[in-house]
């Protein structure tokens, strides 16, 4: 673990540190992307590590491909996925231990992935920001008013409430349940794993798309959001 | 002795170009190396890591513009290979050093883009002696050429939930300065003049490119801002139009082009986020416009029950959604529907289905409720600056009503109401191209 950078006189504790390390792992969470003080950092692990041993961004909301004009795009990352994670497992056991092989490495991954990956999505976001979210039914889309979180908290309470909403009197909406509802990122127009908490969440416009919506347009993200874009502004229903 | 020079942005590469060009003539001894030095063809990325390994010494050319992401990368690096950053140093071409207090590059030394400075930076690159006066005089005159950043005029606009300023004014800076701060203070100005303009954390807020539909990063400095036409938008905004550039320019255009009594109905109709009268809009205008009368007073009641719901909006609500079915009547007194006449029957203009709609919620109509809407008329109705002739006979009815005791004669004079609004209406009509905005 790095140190604090908040801490005055970091610079000793982060330069022995990084210089007895064999390998950094640099997380990145959300809009840290765009800080100059990780790229710092970054910077500062690569020239103490050399090219030989490896610097590896980890990037825990962000898509790679938007870093690829950045001093990130550099490195090979990973995403808190099963294949990049045992990817990096191995290599790194390779890279770092090669008498044990990567194959052993890999086997005492795979136990344990699920555990990590629960960690990875628990780790807070930098900031709580508004979001706004949108319920697609078979034959309603629906704007569900949101504030700004002025707390954290899992995103699993937050999708009860906007399904509660069917609840509510006069709602003439078919019943549905949470289980039901898939998160739709309306601005990249692409599927996206629920996020855990609210900080962490990747986007400002998700819809939750009912799952007998998802399989009329055959899984095509772009199809539904666009459909959902559309039926927000000429309000109709999803049909 | 091996001495890389960081840049970011045009202006910054021309100084670091200068010094570069100045420690080659210099300094025979130290190898200076910027990346316009990289031949053409190579791998830049490769040659980049390479010179960032293998150099001990950094100079960080800092503008006003940014410093970068790269530049913040670099600076790391160097921090390590040079011993905890003992030999990089910031040069300030044309910043000011308070504004890095908050950046990484603040764990460097600066030296100004001056005389002494740059005698400064000889003394620490090893020269021995002084530079020579004729070199010196030509670096800092090419330091001094690449000025400050430019900074050029635009039309702004604040795009509030509040609605505070509903069109571009021309905004010309003077010099380059930092943004955010400048927000403030036009924010300020425009609350002076009497805009209401309330309390916003402006560094949230997004900017969008009017021009050419596109969000742009922020900017940190007024030189960053490479539009003509740029609207700052609250993030309340950006999430209603789900991040769509192309969609928010539209919106905002068409809605700057939308005549003085929109603009005069749309400050009545402010409502702030996450409020209950928002829900009611979205359920009312979004869920189905196809809703029966019935069917909305049911959902309203609803409404009406949440949590922190004024009293006042079981007036508010169903004077703005319920009032739709007299449209029909309006257009069989004219014999067609203009734009103007919709937006004046959603104005709530009528009391029969102002009387209605409350009736249905289980509301008691009052002549207070009543006194609201023509308060909100009145000051409408200045705003718009309509003709005497044609404003007069509708304030004279609008005063008349005002003096009532009683309800009960309401409905005759709200009649007669309706008949001095018809030529206010077609004077609507006539001339919404003369009051397009």
């Amino acid at each position: 673990m790095g140190p604090d950078l908040r801490v005055a006189g970091w610079q000793v504790a982060f330069l022995e540190a990084v210089r007895s390390t064999l390998a950094a792992l640099v997380c990145v969470v959300g809009e840290q992307a765009a800080s100059p003080w990780l790229h710092f950092q970054l910077g500062a692990c690569f020239r103490a590590l050399g090219r030989e041993r490896p610097v590896v961004p980890v990037l825990l909301d962000v898509a790679p491909e938007s870093l690829s004009a950045t001093p990130i795009g550099l490195f090979q990352a990973v995403r808190p996925v099963r294949e990049d994670f045992a990817r990096l497992v191995r290599d790194l056991a390779q890279a770092l231990a090669p008498t044990e092989g990567g194959a052993r490495a890999a086997e005492r991954f795979e136990p344990g992935w699920e555990a990590l990956l629960e960690r990875l999505e628990l780790v807070p976001g930098v900031a709580l920001r508004a979001f706004q979210v949108v319920l697609v039914l078979p034959d309603v889309v629906m704007p569900v008013p949101n504030s700004t979180p002025s707390a954290d908290e899992e995103w699993a309470s937050v999708v009860r409430r906007m399904t509660a909403i069917q609840r509510l009197p006069g709602m003439s909406i078919p019943p549905f349940s949470s289980s039901e509802l898939e998160c739709l990122d309306l601005a990249r127009e692409e599927w996206m794993r629920a996020p855990r908490l609210l900080s962490r969440i990747p986007t400002r416009n998700i819809a939750l798309v009912h799952r007998a919506v998802r399989e009329r347009y055959q899984g095509n993200a772009k199809a539904v959001a666009k459909v959902t874009k559309a039926r927000l502004h000429a309000p109709t229903g999803v049909s | 002795m091996r001495v890389f020079l960081s840049w970011s942005g045009e202006r910054s590469q021309r100084g670091a170009n200068a010094i570069n060009d100045w420690i080659r003539a210099e300094l025979p001894g130290v190898e200076p190396w910027v990346s316009a030095d990289m031949e053409k063809g190579v791998s830049w990325s490769s040659t980049l890591l390479d010179s960032l390994t293998r150099s001990t010494v950094g100079l960080l050319c800092v503008t006003s513009e940014a410093e970068g992401d790269w530049m913040a990368f670099e600076a790391g690096a160097l921090l390590v290979g040079s011993g905890l950053g003992e030999s990089v140093r910031i040069v300030l071409l044309d910043p000011d050093p308070a504004a890095l207090a908050a950046s990484p590059l603040a764990q460097f030394g600066s030296i100004s883009a001056d005389e002494a400075g740059l005698r400064e930076l000889h003394r620490m690159l090893g020269g021995t002696g002084e530079p020579s006066p004729e070199r010196l005089s030509r670096l800092i005159d090419k330091l001094r050429a690449i000025g400050t950043a430019k900074v050029r005029s635009f039309e702004l606009v604040f795009v509030l939930p509040e609605g505070a300023v509903r069109r571009p004014r021309p905004y010309s800076p003077v010099q380059d300065m930092e943004w955010l701060p400048v927000i403030a203070e036009i924010a300020d100005a425009l609350r002076r003049d009497g805009t209401p303009i309330g309390e916003h954390d402006f560094s949230t807020f997004h900017h969008l490119d009017l021009t050419n539909a596109a969000w742009l990063p922020t900017p940190r400095w007024i030189s960053a801002i490479v539009t003509d036409r740029l609207a700052l938008v609250h993030p309340h905004h950006f999430d209603a139009w789900y991040g769509d550039a192309k969609l928010a320019a539209e919106e905002l255009n068409h809605n700057f082009r939308l005549n003085a009594w929109l603009e005069a109905r749309d400050r009545r109709e402010r409502f702030r986020a996450s409020s209950a009268f928002l829900y009611g809009l979205y359920l009312l205008e979004l869920a189905d416009r196809g809703m029966r009368q019935p069917h909305i007073a049911k959902l309203l009641d609803a409404i009406h029950n949440l949590p922190g719901v004024p009293q006042s909006w079981r007036f508010e609500i169903p004077a703005r959604f319920i009032a739709r079915a007299d449209l029909a009547d309006a257009e069989k007194r004219l014999g067609r529907a203009p734009p103007e006449i919709m937006r004046l029957v959603l104005f709530g203009m009528s009391y029969y289905s102002i009387r209605e709609g409350i009736e249905r919620l289980g509301g008691e109509f009052s002549f207070e409720m009543l006194e609201r809407v023509l308060d909100q008329f009145r000051k409408e109705l200045k705003e718009i600056a309509s003709p005497v002739e044609v404003s007069q006979p509708i304030v004279e009815v609008v005063e008349r009503m005002g003096r009532r005791e009683s309800a009960s004669q309401l409905p005759r004079d709200w009649e007669a109401l309706g008949e001095a609004m018809l030529p206010f209406i077609k004077w609507l009509d006539n001339a919404k191209g003369e009051l397009a905005m």
